[in-house]
């Protein structure tokens, strides 16, 4: 259900966004998980008045379908305003609009070694969209093949700037761990 | 033209109930304008050969505390497919009732009539409702999930409905209701 790489990091990001932020532990048993992040949010509906979620899914039915729920049952609403666009539709949008995105996790075959840490840009957009057309994959990682990090956006106060990382990687799964950051004036 | 009526109260609920299906017309290269039910004035509607009411948020009812904006409908002549929140307005308006019944998710859909949306005897469809409908009887079923009335047709006028999400897992079902040209009653 959840994103794994480079979680530790969401701390730095609210800090950037200057948003309050829950951070809760899980084991991350599946449904078991879904207790926990009820719990979670939860929280935030009683400590910030938390109206609704808005969530990234794009077509993934597992995770989207877990959130309404939840949403249904604390009384907020849901939004999912990126359902069933384009894939490559959006990620040239993300592009487009300054984020800077790198690649921090790959789960799949054929994906190697070499994604890890890339920059989402134009070129790596054409290579996921061949992997697509030729393998099946999912050029938003909607089936958990690829997950990124978010080091900049139009909205983050500062960038965040990595200074200390490390990979590690096996047959056609791995992590680029971000170890060190530091916000830099953009 | 084809015209999709937006009953969305939220502008970001838009993006997730509305565009998945202004994209399926755009694919197929079907004319279409959109137009959010509180600003629809007796033009549009004469424009339309075709309307699609679109579905909304799960908190969403600003549509049925307003159902009488939708009064048109009974005068029009264009067919009407109504998804999930345009289901129940359909239902609504022919003394049909809304009941609260919560479904979200991918469950099968059995058809118990021949109709000229989908030719499959069975299917997966994408559910996201917190209210079903027990249509009055102008309108027959067409199909089922378990005991949920999801799938049903106007016995007079050119009139569908589905509880489901059409354009998440069936796109064949919008592009069916844009395509066909004789009555089907």
């Amino acid at each position: 259900m959840f994103h794994v790489p480079n979680i530790e990091l969401t701390g730095r990001q609210a800090e950037t966004i200057g948003l309050p932020i829950v951070q809760r532990r899980t084991k991350g048993k599946k449904e078991r998980e879904l207790e926990d992040l009820e719990k979670a949010i939860g929280t935030a509906k009683a400590d910030f008045d938390l109206e609704g979620i808005v969530t990234g899914a794009v077509k993934s039915m597992y995770q989207s379908t877990r959130v309404q729920r939840i949403c249904k049952r604390l009384g907020l609403w849901c939004f999912n305003p990126l359902w069933l666009k384009d894939e490559i539709e959006l990620l040239n949008e993300v592009v487009k609009g300054k984020y800077e995105v790198v690649i921090s996790g790959v789960f799949a075959f054929p994906l190697d070694e070499k994604f890890l840490g890339r920059k989402l840009d134009s070129g790596m957009i054409q290579k996921l969209e061949r992997l697509r057309d030729e393998y099946g994959l999912s050029p938003a990682g909607e089936g958990g093949e690829i997950e990124t990090t978010v080091i900049d956006a139009p909205f983050f106060k500062k960038r965040l700037d990595i200074l200390d990382y490390d990979v590690s990687y096996k047959d056609y799964s791995g992590v680029f761990r971000i170890k060190d950051v530091r916000m830099v004036d953009k | 033209m084809i015209l999709i009526v937006n009953v969305c109260s939220d502008k970001l609920s838009y993006f997730e109930f509305v565009k998945p299906v202004e994209d399926i017309l755009k694919k197929a290269k079907i004319d279409f304008f959109h137009i959010n039910f509180q600003n629809l004035d007796h033009k549009d509607i004469k424009r339309a050969e075709k309307v699609i009411i679109c579905g909304t948020a799960l908190k969403d009812f600003k549509y049925l505390d307003n159902v009488d904006r939708f009064e048109w409908i009974n005068e029009t002549h264009a067919p009407i497919l109504g998804i999930c929140a345009g289901m129940q307005i359909l239902v609504r308006l022919s003394d049909g009732d809304i009941v609260e019944r919560t479904r979200i998710g991918r469950y099968k859909v059995r058809t118990v009539q021949k109709n000229t949306l989908s030719s499959k005897h069975e299917f997966y469809s994408y559910f996201l409702n917190s209210k079903a409908v027990e249509p009055s009887e102008d309108f027959e079923t067409l199909g089922k999930s378990g005991d949920l009335k999801c799938m049903i047709r106007h016995k007079r006028r050119r009139f569908y409905g589905c509880l489901f999400h059409p354009e998440v897992l069936n796109p064949e079902i919008i592009t069916n209701f844009i395509q066909q040209s004789a009555p089907s009653v």
